[in-house]
């Protein structure tokens, strides 16, 4: 039996954080959470989880800032961004590919499109 | 006989040319003065068509500093008016995230939750989707407002009664943060005419953010009736200990969606237009808010209201208007600008 995939699941919204880390637990992944920018930072840096599920409006750093950080560390540039959030303008989505995120999706979430995005960019991990 | 009166010829001669001459030069002065007259009338009229001419182009100066005033404006509008899009797209998302999320969760894995568990997440999607009302009734007051069909319920309020209910209500969610909430009434205050329902929104908005911004401090409601400028007015304040505004927070406090910055708002939530909601309740009442604050050592928001209501004092603008007045109300963040909202007929912290 393979482990549990960990990720990393950034959101500031209890609501929102407690629906997506339960779906997403139901379906056999480790989720970790960060509450705000720094604690996404700290955790990944430490935890180097698969994937990082980053929200974008956050408290203390904000989510592209986050991934700006993360991408241009190199002990966690690999790892997985997929932004999710509510600014579902094509400028949002521009943004967060400009600050180097792998995928972009918006609130409310499809979870099975998801799903899917999240099983693209976990598969080819080190075969790309 | 033929001599005696004869003048010499050569004189007669010389007189004719004198004669000839004077009627010369008194023609010629005649004249030049005519063709002085009308050069002078010339240059008159010249000069009134330069002052004419003057006229136009300071006129044209200022259709046209006007039209680039106007365009600058409508450009300041199209952007807010983008902005409370964007922003409003933004605030619905959110919990319609966690109302959809929830009761897919609940359609795929009831069979295996208890009741319990069951009830708990159908409580979630009803905060949410009450979140998501509270939402779109805030846009909708605005945009009646806007639109100048928001009507007033007057009647006579008794203050000390509204204040009970309103530190009833928001008891909760001033002392969430481990705040103590402290309401104080004087005796005096009496009844004042006003809509009831749109005073308590008010009072209710601004002790809920109170409440956001203060955290282990004090919430102080103070009720108190005042003379100003020869009329009566209710003044209903709203000190905290939290933490404050910054002078350039303070210009954009009453603009709708203007959050202190885009942090505060996901610290604290809101829907970005409680305050400029307030305000526009407030100037339709007759009245107005007026604040104080520092960065780091608390704010107060004091609505003042005229006790005879709206149409009875100085200060009746009507919601919506900028607020000119020379004198009665004193509010400190004049500044500020109405923004307009994206709705056919027509961009703070909540």
């Amino acid at each position: 039996m393979t482990p549990p995939v960990r990720i990393l699941l950034v959101e500031d919204n209890a609501l929102n954080r407690d629906m997506l880390s339960r779906r997403l637990m139901r379906r056999g992944f480790e989720v970790l959470l960060a509450l705000d920018g720094a604690e996404a930072l700290a955790i990944t840096e430490s935890a180097l989880p698969a994937l990082v599920l980053m929200d974008v409006s956050l408290p203390v750093l904000d989510g592209l800032e986050v991934t700006r950080r993360l991408k241009a560390n190199p002990a966690t540039s690999a790892i997985p961004i997929l932004v999710l959030t509510a600014h579902a303008l094509a400028e949002d989505r521009d943004r967060a590919f400009a600050a180097g995120c792998n995928d972009f999706e918006t609130k409310p979430i499809d979870l099975p499109k998801l799903l899917e995005k999240m099983d693209a960019l976990l598969t080819p991990r080190g075969g790309s | 006989m033929n001599g005696s009166m004869s003048v010499p010829l050569p004189l007669a001669l010389l007189a004719l040319v004198l004669v000839v001459i004077a009627v010369a030069i008194t023609l010629s002065a005649h004249f030049r003065k005519r063709e002085r007259q009308r050069l002078a009338a010339l240059r008159a009229e010249a000069e009134q068509q330069r002052r004419a001419l003057d006229e136009t182009i300071r006129a044209l100066a200022s259709a046209r500093d006007g039209a680039t005033i106007a365009q600058q404006r409508a450009q300041a509008a199209n952007k807010a008016k983008s902005m409370f899009l964007a922003n409003m797209s933004h605030e619905l998302r959110t919990p319609l995230n966690a109302i959809i999320g929830y009761s897919e969760m609940l359609q795929e894995d009831a069979a295996d939750m208890s009741p319990e568990e069951i009830a708990s997440d159908l409580r979630k999607v009803t905060g949410a989707g009450k979140h998501l009302l509270s939402l779109i009734n805030d846009v909708l007051d605005f945009s009646k407002i806007e639109a100048g069909r928001m009507d007033l319920a007057l009647e006579q309020v008794d203050v000390a009664a509204l204040v009970r209910d309103v530190e009833g209500t928001a008891s909760p969610v001033v002392k969430k943060q481990g705040n103590q909430f402290v309401v104080c009434t004087e005796d005096s205050v009496g009844h004042l005419t006003a809509d009831a329902g749109k005073v308590r929104q008010v009072m209710l908005n601004l002790l809920s953010n109170a409440g956001k911004f203060t955290t282990k401090g004090t919430v102080t409601l103070h009720a108190k009736r005042i003379r100003r400028n020869g009329e009566e007015w209710i003044t209903l304040s709203v000190e905290d200990t939290g933490v404050g505004l910054t002078r350039e927070q303070f210009g954009r406090l009453f603009q709708a969606f203007a959050q202190a910055d885009a942090t505060t708002h996901n610290q604290h939530g809101g829907t970005g237009l409680g305050l400029a909601l307030c305000r526009r309740f407030c100037l339709m009442m007759g009245g107005d808010i007026e604040v104080q604050s520092k960065a780091g050592s608390g704010s107060t928001f004091t609505v003042m209201l005229p006790v005879k209501g709206p149409g009875a004092t100085a200060t009746d603008d009507a919601a919506g208007d900028a607020v000119d007045d020379a004198e009665p109300i004193t509010f400190e963040t004049r500044m500020f600008q109405i923004p307009v909202l994206p709705l056919p007929p027509a961009g703070g912290t909540s």
